[in-house]
């Protein structure tokens, strides 16, 4: 069973991961638009 | 939005179904149950390279920039679940093989198709709006790779096995495993939509700011 907890949590903290990544990435852009008006 | 709430339902429930209610395979015993995310991560990456591979296509004939946008966003999300195989995958080996790794036809194909499309957004990362055309040239070649993942496994001898549900006689499952696989694997396909929109947004965002900034 511990092979299988590892797996999982492994695919819950990439997609975690990259979803955080997307939200970062996301916030950075709204400030860009927003400096540059 | 809509998306959203579907994947934010739909992954922890097939999580839990996988652990909770699909029975145990009468082998392998527990280490199964990776097939559960193992299985729906490979069906998406092949599907967002499909999709960079169409809209590369798509970007070499027409030349509109939202396809190449389309192209790069599907194939960062795509690489996010290849790297759920290459992670799942050794997990699940050690206890079924004994071994995390092991240098076969299958698992050979994967690791490389890993390194293709790293080097596709490393490309995109360095040659900006320049490198569109370079990127779905790669993209194109890159994608021969994933049939030949899949036939591997068919073809040549490996230790990986012989695809189980996509095959010519039908799936291979009893209905208790393949009604919560394919359950995971719709899971999975909605979270990759939701990834790519937000992808594709930030992408012509950052376009629209580029034309701006040009004198």
């Amino acid at each position: 069973m511990t092979y299988v907890v590892a797996a999982y949590l492994a695919t819950l903290a990439v997609l975690a991961l990259y979803a955080g990544t997307l939200w970062m990435r996301q916030r950075e852009l709204t400030r860009s638009s927003g400096d540059r008006r | 939005m809509i998306l959203l709430v579907l994947a934010a339902a739909a992954l922890p429930i097939g999580i839990l179904l996988a652990l909770l209610v699909a029975p145990v395979e009468a082998f392998q015993g527990e280490p199964y149950r990776i097939l559960y995310i193992h299985v729906p991560s490979v069906v998406t990456a092949y599907l967002a390279f499909t999709v960079t591979f169409v809209a590369s296509v798509a970007y070499l004939i027409t030349r509109r920039a939202r396809f190449d946008r389309l192209a790069a966003a599907s194939a960062e999300v795509g690489q996010v679940f290849l790297t759920l195989v290459l992670l799942t995958g050794p997990i699940w080996g050690k206890p079924v093989w004994g071994a995390w790794w092991t240098w076969d036809a299958r698992l050979t194909t994967a690791l490389i198709l890993w390194f293709i499309f790293a080097g596709y957004l490393m490309l995109r990362a360095w040659s900006g709006v320049q490198g569109a055309r370079a990127a779905a040239v790669v993209a194109i070649i890159g994608f021969l790779d994933v049939p030949l993942i899949h036939w591997s496994a068919v073809m040549l001898r490996t230790l990986h096995p012989r695809p189980t549900v996509f095959r010519a006689e039908g799936p291979a499952l009893p209905a208790s495993m393949l009604v919560i696989l394919l359950f995971n694997m719709a899971a999975f396909i909605v979270t990759y939509l939701v990834f790519l929109t937000v992808r594709v947004r930030q992408e012509a965002m950052r376009s629209e700011m580029g034309k701006a900034g040009t004198p």
